[in-house]
């Protein structure tokens, strides 16, 4: 199914014909992105400034940005 | 330790976390949450059942990128709640040192509360191992009760090797005492 497509199932779900469905898809996941990245760098300084003897602190940022990064590919295949 | 200094002579002599099952707890809703896009099939051909419409169980197969891009989208904030879950779990600790109590709460990003008791103030050390679990893994609430303060103003639950960390704040309050009994008792002789 082509992305850039109306969603198929029904009137209900259509955008408004002035609305480009890429220009919303990019709005919205930019907004999801930065949402993530100010979280993340959060995180990694709460891990760094408060745990950073910890042998655990560095893995778990590595296991966080792997997740993170393997979900938004999961979730952006298929889009062009 | 970047929390608190510590002072002349001090030094730290346990410093443990809350119990790994409280953590595997915090995490079970979030594993619920994302198992529930695995039922999407099910639910589809549930769907299908009842509306026999093509189209809905296409759009809601993961073949489809719209379905792939909200899926992926939603384990990204189930994801992150869970990180934050265990980030907020491996940040609060409970420190012994010989002389005080440091407890160090992070109760939220960017709210973290670190205070701290002399053993001179400790009355008495209160343990509560309530249920199974606690009971075959160890782990319980500690309270720490002090002269003419809220029993409770030093009370953490869930926290491992419990009965260890009571006998351990006892034995150094107990010499602490037997130090200044020393000490006065000389100075009057």
């Amino acid at each position: 199914m082509d992305p850039a497509s109306p969603l198929p199932i029904g009137p209900a779900f259509a955008l408004p014909a002035n609305i480009d469905i890429g220009t919303a898809l990019s709005v919205v996941f930019a907004i999801i992105f930065i949402w993530w990245l100010i979280y993340s760098l959060i995180v990694i300084y709460h891990w760094m400034r408060h745990a950073r003897e910890s042998w655990i602190s560095v893995p778990a940022v590595a296991v966080h940005l792997f997740v993170s990064g393997w979900l938004i590919f999961y979730a952006t295949s298929g889009l062009h | 330790m970047a929390e608190f200094e510590l002072e002349r002579e001090e030094h730290v002599m346990a410093a443990v976390r809350k119990h790994p099952l409280i953590a595997v707890g915090k995490l079970i809703p979030f594993v619920i949450l994302a198992y529930l896009p695995t039922l999407l099939p099910e639910f589809s051909a549930l769907i299908q059942t009842v509306i026999p419409a093509e189209s809905l169980s296409n759009f809601l197969s993961t073949d489809n990128p719209w379905t792939r891009f909200v899926i992926g989208m939603y384990w990204l904030f189930v994801w992150m709640g869970a990180f934050g879950a265990f980030t907020d779990y491996y940040l609060d600790q409970f420190i012994i040192t010989n002389h005080r109590i440091i407890r160090i709460d992070q109760a939220g990003f960017f709210d973290r509360q670190v205070s701290s008791l002399h053993l001179n103030r400790v009355q008495d050390v209160l343990t509560d191992i309530e249920g199974v679990f606690a009971e075959l893994f160890g782990y319980g609430t500690l309270s720490v009760e002090t002269a003419g303060e809220d029993p409770t103003r030093f009370r953490i639950s869930g926290v491992a090797h419990v009965r260890h960390l009571r006998d351990l704040i006892m034995k150094e309050v107990t010499e602490r005492q037997e130090n200044i009994t020393r000490i006065s008792s000389s100075g009057l002789n």
